[in-house]
């Protein structure tokens, strides 16, 4: 039988969760070349509500936990061929074609297109995890001090329960269809922008007549077959794997970043007080397991 | 394709094809095998100078001879092959030497720049009383071909032979898709221009084939600003009536 036993119910294991919860930020950004287009993206988000339930099994089930995209940007960049004198015929050949072509040139360049969905929610649908006991000793705490040198010099030795999860399922990013228009009306900008000022009014004209309609410019170059919003989330999501990268950060930052709960090692049980130096004991085959009704935390001393 | 935005090309709006520059190229074939010496000239200057063999074991039909590159004044770009390398011993490319078959063509262009060249050519063992073959004056057979941007009415003159004609670009739309330039239009420029008068979309490419011997210049005789400026400058209802002092 342990030697000391430590329950929390689970309306403390909630509250416990929340901290944990609230604790948490991520942030990164990564680029990549695809090609015909490069892209690179910033991302950092924070977690929000969700619903916590403790089953017999030992396990912690975590649902419908918000992912809020703090910053979400996203810049996809290629290259615009905005206006193209084709290479038309000059000698006919009958029977291949053409004999003699005028070299062509385009008139166009490298554009970006910044998006920003920051804003954006997604769900953490679902987490499942049990209870792991980590002894923790203090990378500060120097091989010379005793428990007591360690406690006063603020370098104790700990236990620490972590939520360890056993799976993390995130829904993919939904990409809303308005992110069309604004991808548009960033091109449109950015074409706007390529374009000199000394370019004469005619020539600009005669420029988006050649581009033609955004869009259908943006699909062509960048390869896209089905609607913009698909292909974004398919970037995001598969391509940057950002769903990947959000599920990892999430386990990582639960199983080993932040325990849902800590204690010194050796325990105090008396703080100093008088000139007498505090009573701690020494905590040891620490485990933590769940039921539907609480944690509990058994220990033997020694 | 070559990317550019090059200020000449939305500034010079007349075409020359004895001062050839981006938007105007001379097609040339020289007929008959042999070594060709050829000298790219501005002005009356001498800016460089350039080989072409045209030799019937080469299969050639095109040689592309950038003035612009030759002549050291092209925008530096991604390099570009050249028909002409696939022929001859030579491993090493050189950037003046260049191959063609004798019923080939040569397309003297300009790639970049503000152009205004002219070439001369003469065989390398010619007799110097020959006279040399110069684009300032296009022989038979010789193309000019030309790409009108600029919106408006031209007039097509042969200095030589004081022919004229007339051409009329019109104004570009932006429609529900991407515009494209149709297939080119093809004009004789002799003592006199057929047809007389041509319309063409703007970028849509005039091929002027020469009969007789020729110089042809473009000129902008109209310019067509488009839908704004044919709207009435100002909305009568909201002009502000000068206040009578006195």
């Amino acid at each position: 039988m342990s030697h000391v036993t430590i329950a929390a119910s689970s309306n403390a294991f909630v509250q416990l969760f929340n901290a944990l919860r609230d604790n948490f930020t991520f942030s990164k950004s990564d680029s990549g070349n695809f090609g015909p287009f490069s892209a690179s993206y910033s991302i950092a988000f924070h977690l929000e509500n969700g619903s916590i339930a403790l089953h017999d099994d030992n396990t912690v089930e975590v649902k419908h936990v918000k992912v809020v995209w703090d910053s979400l940007t996203l810049n996809v960049c290629f290259n615009v061929p905005g206006f193209c004198i084709p290479s038309f015929c000059i000698v006919p050949d009958p029977w291949n074609g053409c004999l003699v072509g005028f070299p062509g040139f385009c008139v166009g360049g490298p554009i970006c297109a910044p998006l920003n969905l920051s804003g954006l929610v997604s769900d953490v649908s679902e987490l499942s995890a049990r209870l792991k006991p980590v002894y923790y000793v203090d990378p500060a705490r120097l091989p010379g001090w005793s428990d007591l040198d360690a406690e006063f010099n603020g370098h104790p030795n700990k236990w620490k329960i972590f939520v360890d999860p056993v799976f993390v399922h995130v829904d993919p990013i939904d990409v809303p269809a308005t992110v069309a228009n604004v991808l548009e009306n960033l091109v449109k900008d950015a074409i706007n922008n390529m374009i000199p000022g000394w370019v004469p009014g005619w020539a600009k004209d005669l420029i988006w007549a050649l581009i033609g309609p955004v869009l259908d410019l943006v699909k062509g170059i960048l390869g896209i077959v089905g609607s913009i919003e698909d292909w974004l989330s398919d970037l995001l999501n598969s391509v940057f794997d950002l769903l990947g990268i959000l599920e990892t950060a999430i386990a990582d930052y639960f199983a080993s970043k932040y325990p849902i709960f800590a204690f010194e090692d050796p325990y105090p049980i008396l703080a100093a007080s008088a000139g007498l130096i505090p009573v701690k004991i020494p905590i040891r085959n620490l485990t933590a397991t769940v039921n539907s009704k609480e944690m509990v935390v058994l220990a033997d001393v020694g | 394709m070559q990317r550019t935005f090059d200020p000449y090309l939305f500034s010079q709006i007349g075409l020359d094809s004895g001062a050839i520059t981006m938007l105007g190229s001379v097609v040339h074939s020289f007929g008959e095998p042999g070594e060709y010496r050829g000298t790219v000239r501005s002005g009356k200057e001498s800016e460089a100078t350039f080989y072409v063999s045209v030799d019937k074991n080469c299969a050639v039909a095109q040689v592309n001879i950038d003035l612009a590159k030759l002549a050291g004044t092209a925008p530096s770009r991604s390099t570009e092959v050249k028909d002409s390398e696939c022929c001859g011993d030579d491993s090493r490319p050189d950037e003046s030497r260049f191959v063609v078959h004798p019923k080939g063509y040569a397309v003297f262009h300009v790639s970049g720049g503000r152009g205004g060249y002219s070439v001369t050519i003469r065989r390398a063992d010619e007799n110097r009383e020959v006279k040399a073959y110069d684009t300032q004056t296009l022989q038979p057979g010789d193309t000019f071909a030309a790409v009108l941007l600029r919106p408006g009415v031209y007039s097509i003159r042969n200095l030589l032979l004081k022919a004229a004609g007339e051409v009329t670009v019109s104004y570009p739309v932006i429609g529900k898709a991407a515009y494209r330039p149709p297939a080119p239009l093809n004009i004789e420029v002799g003592d006199k221009i057929e047809p007389r008068t041509v319309s063409l979309h703007p970028a849509q490419g005039l091929n002027l084939h020469v009969k007789s011997a020729a110089r042809i210049k473009i000129e902008l005789v109209k310019p067509d600003d488009g839908p704004r400026d044919r709207m009435p400058s100002g909305r009568a209802g909201l002009k502000r009536s000068t206040p009578v002092k006195g």
